[in-house]
């Protein structure tokens, strides 16, 4: 009598709780179910639970049936534990309310089929998720402007430029204007001469002296070099990816800065050697100091972070004279993704 | 004749500048060139008097840490650093770095040439101020110098434990500072601030 009251009591309990619970042996065998459970599984399969595996199955290869609708997107709440011994899988019904059907392995005979009513928390998880994409988007426009602001700037800095030949010459043409209009040519004259001919210079190369023809990384270097009395010789094939050939440069101007500073130098050989994977770089000068071993100062150091961030090295050799030794790997970007610091 | 060596990405704005040396009887122009980096091997011979240093060059090459190495091994170069961004620590990096003078192209009255003078009768030339940048219901004055390091962080895209770990503060400092910058400008997210920020070149990270 007694144990038949509390198997009532307990009946009664899990039917007032608000949401489903079904309880089965390991071959799936009800053992206790609620009405919310049965209710739930009406609506979805067509029937009560007669057996819990089977209506488990029935779920997981449910096709729409105009009364729920199974939910599958990546973003769903899903309980932080992914353990194998769970199992969620998630339906809107009719009234637009979203369920949370969850299997547990309570232990080596016993499984438990929970149900849980989770519309305010999958509204919540849409607009998250929502909201994570807006932010990855604008993250990237931030980036990209980032990125393209020194351009945006050069941009208007020969803007600028264009606006003040055209304002002068602007004035110009208005002073020449007036000077004709009110026939006063002859005696403005000397001041028009004069401000034609500092549009004219301004317009005009300046063939007196040396300038950099082109922006191209090697020319302006050699130029430089050239300049300073010492010649940069590359034997080899350069690299053809920007990122490589601004890390050889890098590294080449390093070199040239310590041969002439310290050696003297005259010349500069880079001689550049690839395999399937890198270049191989040796750097070596025609300098007059013999030295066993050297102190790295603030340029190679920064020299020897920039390459290694980028997944490149550098070996300093004293053989003689001292030779920087590079290798530069082909991909930078598979590089990065295993190893950058 | 003072020997100048112009470091300048922009060709007109380089032919501009040239052109006002060659109509100079002071000045004679050493070379012209577009990268930053190769202004230390240009001096390295000793010829240059002056250099006229760009900030932002080519191939994204830093004028400042140019003019830094420059100073460190030639310190009797004099350098100018000139700019047309309103980057508010450009001015502070320039003075450490030991440059002699700073000229903003599109902002204040003075002349190139006038400073180049000055700088050559062996002033330090420096504007009082950065440009002061509307950001939001705010401008860049009002801002602290903390509340900029905090901004120079996010434009970073640090989190808050690592912008706290930078500055040697708490990450609840670090909050702090957010919502109060938050409050000045009116901004809703860090997202909104950084964009404006940097649009309006007001924190260049690279530089």
């Amino acid at each position: 009598m007694k144990k038949n009251t509390s198997a009532k009591m307990i009946k009664k309990a899990i039917d007032s709780y608000p949401g489903g619970i079904c309880f089965s042996a390991l071959d799936g065998r009800v053992i206790l179910v609620n009405e919310k459970m049965n209710k739930l599984m009406l609506e979805l399969t067509g029937h009560t639970i007669l057996n819990a595996k089977a209506a488990w199955e029935k779920l997981t290869n449910f096709a729409n049936n105009g009364k729920a609708e199974k939910l599958t997107q990546s973003w769903l709440p899903k309980e932080p534990d992914n353990e194998s011994t769970r199992q969620q899988l998630f339906f809107r019904f009719s009234d637009s309310s979203v369920w949370r059907f969850e299997l547990r392995f309570l232990d080596s005979n016993t499984v438990q089929i929970e149900a849980a009513e989770i519309t305010r928390l999958y509204r919540l998880s849409e607009e998250l998720y929502e909201n994570t994409i807006r932010l990855q988007e604008l993250q990237k426009r931030q980036k990209a402007l980032l990125d393209s602001i020194v351009e945006v700037n050069l941009n208007k800095e020969i803007l600028a430029a264009k606006m003040h030949i055209h304002d002068e010459l602007g004035h110009c043409l208005l002073a020449t204007t007036k000077a004709i209009t009110e026939d006063s040519l002859a005696e403005n004259a000397d001041v028009l001469r004069d401000n034609w001919n500092s549009i004219i210079r301004d317009f005009s190369n300046i063939p007196t002296v040396w300038t950099v023809p082109d922006s191209s990384l090697q020319s302006e270097l050699m130029q430089v070099a050239e300049l300073i009395g010492c010649k940069v010789i590359f034997l080899g094939e350069q690299p053809t990816q920007r990122k490589a050939l601004q890390l050889l440069y890098a590294a080449v101007r390093e070199a040239l800065t310590n041969a002439v500073r310290h050696a003297d130098a005259t010349e500069l050989t880079v001689k550049i050697k690839q395999d399937k994977q890198r270049y191989h770089i040796e750097i070596s000068d025609n300098g007059g100091v013999s030295v066993s071993s050297i102190t790295e100062g603030n340029g190679l150091s920064a020299l020897r972070q920039r390459l290694e961030q980028e997944g490149a090295t550098l070996k300093v050799l004293c053989d003689n004279g001292v030779s920087l030794i590079v290798d530069i790997p082909f991909d930078f970007d598979e590089v990065q993704k295993g190893g950058r610091k | 004749m003072i020997q100048v060596l112009v470091v300048e990405d922009s060709r007109i704005t380089r032919d501009a500048i040239e052109s006002q040396i060659a109509k100079s009887e002071r000045y004679v122009l050493y070379a012209s060139i577009e990268n930053a980096a190769n202004a230390e091997i240009a001096c390295l011979r000793g010829s240059v008097d002056l250099i006229l240093m760009d900030v932002c060059t080519a191939d994204e090459e830093s004028g400042l840490k140019a003019a830094a190495k420059i100073k460190q091994y030639n310190p009797k170069i004099k350098i100018i650093i000139m700019t047309s961004m309103p980057e508010h620590s450009f001015i502070q990096k320039a003075k450490t770095c030991g440059c002699n003078g700073f000229w903003y192209k599109e902002y204040g009255s003075t002349a190139l040439m006038e400073v180049c003078d000055r700088v050559m009768n062996g002033e330090f030339v420096y504007p009082e101020d950065a440009p002061v940048i509307r950001i939001g219901y705010s401008n860049s004055a009002e801002f602290t110098s903390r509340e900029f390091d905090i901004i120079r962080e996010l434009a970073q895209g640090r989190k808050y434990e690592e912008i706290a770990a930078d500055l040697d503060i708490t990450p609840n400092t670090v909050k702090y500072h957010i919502k109060n910058i938050l409050q000045k400008t009116g901004y809703q997210n860090t997202l909104q601030l950084v964009a404006e920020v940097v649009e309006k070149r007001l924190i260049l990270p690279k530089y």
